[in-house]
Order: C-alpha cells, then sequence, then structure tokens
C-alpha cells in the first residue's frame, strides 16, 4: 500500500493521490522531503478544475515511465511505440479552452513540472500569426502605428 | 457576487495573457520553438521585450524560397516544411526574378546577381540589401569578355554576421583563382593558386577548396588576408575524369560541410540506362578530428540529411519532416532551371521526387532551400 497524499484545492476540495504521483510536481517533492504534507496541502492558487488535470497528468506520466521500465529491455522495440503514445495523449491533454490552459500553466509553473510546463507553453502559441494570438488571448496591441509598422516590416511573414 | 462570478468565469482570465508576469512570460519564450518565437514576440511590447531577454532555440529546419517564374513578379513564396498547410509570401523585393540569379544562401541571406552579375546580398525577410563590389571593374573584365562563357561565374558562397554584417564571399571563375571580398576591404582580390576550381565551401571562417586536378586545401579567413593552413592531394579517381564509363556521367560536384563536422566531397551522377541519379560521398577531411589518413566511402549520413545544392547537412527529425539518410537536389543542372526538387535515399539507392512538399499549384517553380536566421534585435 503506497503512501497518500492529501492536495486541497482553492475551493476546499479534497483530492487523494499517491505519492509517486505526487513526487512529479518538484515542489511537493520538496515538502514530502522536508516532512510536512501531514495533514494535506493547500493549494490556495490551484482551482479544482485545474488540479483534477493536473493530477491526470501526473498519473499518465508516472504509468508511463513504470511502463518504460518494465520494457527497458525490449526498448528498441518497444521505446518507440510508447513514446508516440504518450505524446498522442499530451496532445489530447492540452486540448482545453484558453482559461484553464492559462491555468495549467501558473499551475505547473508553481509545482514545478517541467513536462507540464513545457507542454502548455508550446501549446499557447503553436501554429499561431500574431493577430490570431492578439484575438485569442484578448491581448492590445499597445504598439504605436509607427512601431506596428516597424515590426511588420522585420517580421512580416508572421503576420499572414 | 460569487454568481456573478460563476456566470462569467472568462472575465478575469481575458486580461490575464498580457499581464503575465515578466519572468512567466520570458519563460513562455524560453520553451518556444523558433517560429512560435518569431510569432510571439510581434504581439505586444510586453512580449517583445520578454523576448529581448530569451535567446530563441537555434532553427534547424531548412525552408524553402520559390522564386516567380513570370515576368515583373517581384515576391517569393515561402515554404516552411513544419508548417505544411503555409505558403508564406516575401515583401516586394523590388527585383525582377526572371532577369536575376540566386547563387547561394547563407541564414536568411540571398546571393542574387543579375544578367550583368551586378551582385548583392539581400535578407529575404527584411528586404534589407548589401551592394558588392562589381566584379567587372576589379577583374578588368570588358562587357564583351563577360558575355563569353569561359568568364562566367561557377560559383559562389558568402558567410554574414546578423549582428554586424560583417560578410565573406567567394566567386570562383572561369579560368582565374578564386576572389573574394570582405566587407572591411569592399574590393575583390584573388586567392592565389585557386583556378580550376571544382568545389568549395565555407564553415566557421574556413574556406574549403578542391581543384580539378585533386589539391585540397583549407584556407583560414579569420585575418586581414586568407591563410592556406592544409593542402594534400586527394586521390580520387573519378575527380579528374567527367565520364566514368558509357553509362555513367558526373554532372556535378560539390564539396559538403556537415552539421558533425566533416568535410565531404560529393558527386551526382547521372545514369543512362536506366535513367537515374546516384551519388557518390567520399569523406574528405574532419574538422573535429583533424585531417584523415585516406579519404573514406561514406555510406550511410546517420540522422542526417544533406542539401546538395546547398552544401550543408541538417539533423532530420519528425518535426521537420526531413528523411534521415538522404540526400535533397534539384533536377537542372543550371541554376535557371531548378523545377523539380528529388530525394536521393542512401540507403536503397532510391530517387523519388519530393510529394511532400509538393508547390506545384502556386506557379513557382524555381525554388532554393535556406536555413531561416532571424537577427535578433
Amino acid at each position: 500500500m503506497s503512501k497518500k497524499i492529501i492536495f486541497e484545492s482553492s475551493e476546499g476540495e479534497s483530492f487523494e493521490v499517491d505519492e509517486a504521483v505526487a513526487l512529479e510536481c518538484q515542489t511537493i517533492k520538496n515538502m514530502i522531503e522536508d516532512d510536512c504534507t501531514d495533514g494535506g496541502i493547500p493549494l490556495a492558487n490551484v482551482n479544482s478544475a485545474t488540479l483534477t488535470k493536473v493530477i491526470d497528468y501526473c498519473k499518465k506520466h508516472v504509468e508511463a515511465a513504470a511502463a518504460a521500465e518494465a520494457n527497458a529491455g525490449d526498448k528498441d522495440i518497444y521505446g518507440a511505440n510508447k513514446d508516440i503514445e504518450l505524446k498522442t495523449w499530451d496532445e489530447e491533454f492540452v486540448k482545453v479552452d484558453q482559461p484553464l490552459l492559462f491555468d495549467l500553466m501558473l499551475a505547473a509553473n508553481f509545482l514545478i513540472i517541467p513536462g507540464l510546463l513545457d507542454l502548455t507553453c508550446k501549446t499557447m502559441m503553436r501554429g499561431k500569426t500574431v493577430l490570431q494570438i492578439r484575438e485569442i488571448f484578448h491581448i492590445k496591441k499597445d504598439y504605436t502605428d509607427a512601431e506596428e509598422a516597424e515590426v511588420r516590416k522585420e517580421n512580416a511573414w508572421a503576420f499572414e | 457576487m460569487e454568481d456573478n462570478k460563476k456566470r462569467n468565469p472568462n472575465s478575469h482570465e481575458c486580461n490575464s495573457w498580457s499581464e503575465l508576469p515578466l519572468d512567466l512570460l520570458i519563460m513562455v519564450f524560453k520553451r518556444l520553438g523558433f517560429v512560435d518565437f518569431q510569432r510571439a514576440k510581434s504581439v505586444c511590447s510586453s512580449w517583445l521585450s520578454s523576448s529581448r531577454q530569451s535567446v530563441p532555440k537555434k532553427n534547424h529546419t531548412p525552408w524553402l524560397i520559390l522564386f516567380p517564374e513570370e515576368q515583373n513578379n517581384s515576391y517569393c513564396k515561402l515554404f516552411n516544411p513544419e508548417e505544411k498547410e503555409r505558403l508564406y509570401k516575401t515583401q516586394d523585393t523590388g527585383l525582377d526574378f526572371s532577369k536575376s540569379v540566386c547563387e547561394a544562401s547563407y541564414g536568411s541571406w540571398l546571393l542574387m546577381h543579375d544578367l550583368c552579375y551586378n551582385l548583392h546580398i539581400v535578407n529575404i525577410f527584411t528586404n534589407e540589401r548589401i551592394i558588392l563590389p562589381s566584379l567587372e571593374s576589379q577583374l578588368g573584365l570588358t562587357k564583351e569578355r563577360r558575355t563569353k562563357p569561359k568568364n562566367r561565374i561557377l560559383s559562389c558562397l558568402f558567410w554574414i554576421d546578423e549582428k554586424t554584417k560583417d560578410y565573406v564571399v567567394v566567386c570562383s571563375l572561369d579560368n582565374l583563382p578564386v576572389v573574394y571580398s570582405k566587407k572591411v576591404n569592399n574590393s575583390w582580390k584573388q586567392i592565389p593558386e585557386t583556378s580550376e576550381c571544382l568545389g568549395m565551401v565555407y564553415k566557421d571562417h574556413m574556406l574549403y577548396f578542391l581543384n580539378y586536378y585533386g589539391d585540397f586545401c583549407i584556407f583560414d579567413f579569420y585575418g586581414e588576408t586568407p591563410q592556406q593552413t592544409f593542402q594534400r592531394e586527394l586521390k580520387v579517381e573519378s575527380v579528374h575524369s567527367r565520364k566514368i564509363s558509357s553509362r555513367l556521367r558526373i554532372v556535378a560536384t560539390k564539396l559538403v560541410a556537415t552539421v558533425t563536422g566533416n568535410v565531404l566531397l560529393v558527386q551526382k551522377i547521372w545514369r543512362s540506362i536506366p535513367m537515374t541519379w546516384s551519388f557518390l560521398v567520399i569523406k574528405v577531411y574532419s574538422y573535429s578530428s583533424g585531417n584523415l589518413k585516406e579519404h573514406q566511402l561514406v555510406n550511410s549520413l546517420g540522422n542526417e540529411s544533406m542539401l546538395f545544392d546547398q552544401g550543408i547537412t541538417v539533423l532530420a527529425n519528425e518535426t521537420n519532416g526531413f528523411i534521415a539518410n538522404s540526400i535533397y537536389f534539384s533536377g537542372g543542372d543550371d541554376k535557371k532551371d531548378r523545377n523539380d526538387l528529388f530525394l536521393f535515399n542512401l540507403q536503397t539507392h532510391k530517387t523519388e521526387l519530393m510529394h511532400q512538399f509538393d508547390c506545384s499549384k502556386f506557379q513557382f517553380s524555381r525554388a532554393q532551400w535556406f536555413l531561416p536566421s532571424f537577427t535578433h534585435a
């Protein structure tokens, strides 16, 4: 029976996870090592919806790592397929709306989950033009017309 | 209040993206691939300043520039293999491409000349232009002599520093030693004993040179004038003769500098029966481990793909879609007539048309690879 860790979301909801899953978060790992996880870990800046996703992510990656280790001897045969499978899973995982993606990124940053941080940062911009990024993320262009012209001149292709 | 929050959960997130704290933005930028980085930095001023504090990943995916066919069209199309569904358009270059020839590329820069051999270097993205000194005056070529084929440009290559705009341009001309021009002297100078150029390649301030007699030399361009630092004779039979047999003919010879630190001699061979291309790859020098005792036949490029016409290799991976251990080349041997692009697989020895980069519907058939490198202003 593995040790359990209890997370508490910003709404006060409790989430029980295996210690191995919690260890995916560098921040939690440090807390576990310092032995200050008794009575649950309150995550005041992570809401339940985000936490559910974060736990999903950590679980999947713990499982994948365990499976990879079990197949270590046959890595040449199965390794590549497993990598592709996990990659596909990751791609599906981040097909979420912008606010949740944003929260996931903040949570990954706060909990220090390098893989998730990488994934969310890349997903944020992938394949979008400058104008699309502005629209999707509701970013006001704060350039003056002259500055905008300068930026466009240097990077015209990025606006197409 | 509670209700309001639930009904409009996006209201607060709407602004969050542009208000991302600087350290988080820098962190995002650090993780972006090359193309996304370039786009994201144009979004707003806070993103631009964050981008300046993070170094973009070096781009390893070459793009294709497709020159227009029709007259009076001064736009080119750009194709990024990582975004197959897209085709970008350059700014108005002010050049008539039906009268200009692209000789070489380095980073985002092209070396172009018009029909009168006026040379210039132009940046594909910013349109910045550097006019090179005239070959005609420096070499004493008259108009009449120049038009004779014996004085034509055989090949050109160049290097440019994105920041300082220091450049080195090297040209081999028929019946003359190789000439070079640097930003500092703004004229053409000859490199002694470099006639009969068969192939050359420039990498990390070194010019690798091979002539028809099989003499292979290295010139160091770090100093004011190029210094020959190495010379040996290559005993490669096919260097001396153009025809290997009645059915095999060498149609092009190149020196290629690989990303893993080798200089290769690559010969493109046309076989008349059946009508196919093949390639002979010989390692002549290793700049990481120094001189080779003798040249070696190369059977595999490992995970590299060679861009034959550009004299470089790139690392193949699943993002850029390049096929490892393959040679990418254009069908025509004349620079003005580079129609179809092919790839030759060194393992299977099969040549195929480059289908995944099919751009036929766009009416741009002259294509050249280049490896975009954006100035990091």
